[in-house]
């Protein structure tokens, strides 16, 4: 008698987490993290600080397929995969005197802690859910063009030997 | 006339149909833009990539393909040419950078990057283009440093090859002088 009912229960229990799982992709389980980063080093060679973050996941559970969103500046950036699925690249810009410098770390959350989290942001809640894993980079800034110029230099070192020179002769002759 | 009419009715509930189809479809727009100030070769080259989707439903399998940055011209630096996003929303927007190094000067004509996406579940993916950023002049490394780099070098060359003729007459009049002050000095004691 319970034995069909039970069945059922479970089958819509089954339907109920495959059907989550794919709203918005799967989950990775132990993630490994190696990563390949590019950031903007002067400020002539782009008109913006780009953060470029190319990364290979290595997940246990072995995911087909894993979408990824990473947290940058309170709000997700969808995370992009090669066409092979086999590396992801996350990047951003940033104007240069807007842009983050020194130590860098970006929440990445697979698809199923992110799914948790637009819920819980869609009703109202508060609970935090934790990043599945954080990459972390370091960004040593633009460089905007040397601070002292050699000219400036070369000019300033003219005028005072001209400086002392005039000064010793208009001693001597007067 | 039941025919006609029936004709008539299927042309009108197709259009209904297409029309419908046409309001459930995704929209892309690609912009393809070059983030540097000068383009030199030997120096990093930044282009930046942005999807809009204008339509009102979602895009998916979207695949950006950059084939425009050959590999006897440009190094690869950073970045994937060929990547893909598995939903794009409606109304919402994704971007992407990627960094070459040209490797020799002169001009070259940066074209579009293309785009393939699904803009309605179920039919095949509707093929779209980026801007294009047009022709570009790539600086020789040369011309790029003697605007732009620190010329201490140069200054320290010049500082080397000016020493002679302004240290040699010093140094001869430091000398006269010094036996000067030597031989005053004692006549004033």
């Amino acid at each position: 008698m319970g034995g069909p009912i039970i069945s059922i229960i479970q089958l819509s229990f089954l339907l109920i987490v495959l059907v989550s799982h794919q709203t918005h992709g799967e989950q990775c389980v132990s993630p490994k993290v190696t990563s390949d980063i590019y950031t903007t080093p002067e400020t002539l060679l782009s008109t913006e600080t780009v953060y470029i973050v190319e990364f290979t996941l290595d997940c246990s559970n072995k995911p087909k397929e894993l979408n990824l969103y990473a947290k940058v500046d309170d709000s997700f950036i969808q995370v992009t995969k090669s066409l092979d699925n086999k590396r992801y690249q996350l990047s951003w810009t940033s104007s240069h005197s807007q842009a983050p410098v020194g130590l860098i770390t970006v929440d990445v959350y697979d698809g199923e802690t992110y799914g948790k989290v637009k819920q819980a942001v869609r009703s109202g809640e508060t609970s935090e859910y934790e990043a599945n894993f954080q990459l972390e980079f370091n960004h040593k800034g633009v460089w905007k063009g040397a601070w002292l110029k050699s000219e400036l230099l070369a000019l300033t070192v003219v005028g005072l030997v001209w400086f002392l020179a005039y000064r010793h002769k208009n001693y001597i002759c007067s | 006339m039941m025919s006609v009419s029936l004709l008539l009715l299927t042309i009108i509930s197709l259009f209904g149909i297409s029309n419908a189809a046409d309001e459930k479809s995704a929209r892309l727009l690609i912009s393809k833009t070059i983030l540097n100030e000068a383009l030199v070769s030997g120096k990093d080259l930044t282009i930046h990539y942005e999807i809009f989707n204008v339509g009102p439903s979602s895009a998916t399998g979207v695949e950006l393909s950059d084939t425009s940055f050959r590999i006897s011209d440009y190094k690869h630096i950073s970045g994937l040419s060929k990547v893909r996003w598995e939903h794009i929303g409606a109304s919402s927007n994704v971007s992407h950078t990627i960094v070459v190094r040209p490797l020799s000067p002169g001009a070259q004509n940066i074209t579009s990057a293309h785009v393939s996406y699904i803009a309605i579940e179920g039919e095949p993916p509707v093929n779209a283009y980026s801007s294009e950023p047009g022709e570009y002049y790539i600086f020789p490394e040369r011309e790029y440093d003697r605007l732009h780099s620190s010329h201490w070098i140069e200054w320290a060359i010049f500082a080397a090859m000016t020493l002679p003729s302004i240290g040699m007459p010093f140094l001869l009049w430091y000398r006269s002088r010094s036996r000067y002050v030597d031989q005053i000095k004692p006549k004033k004691h």
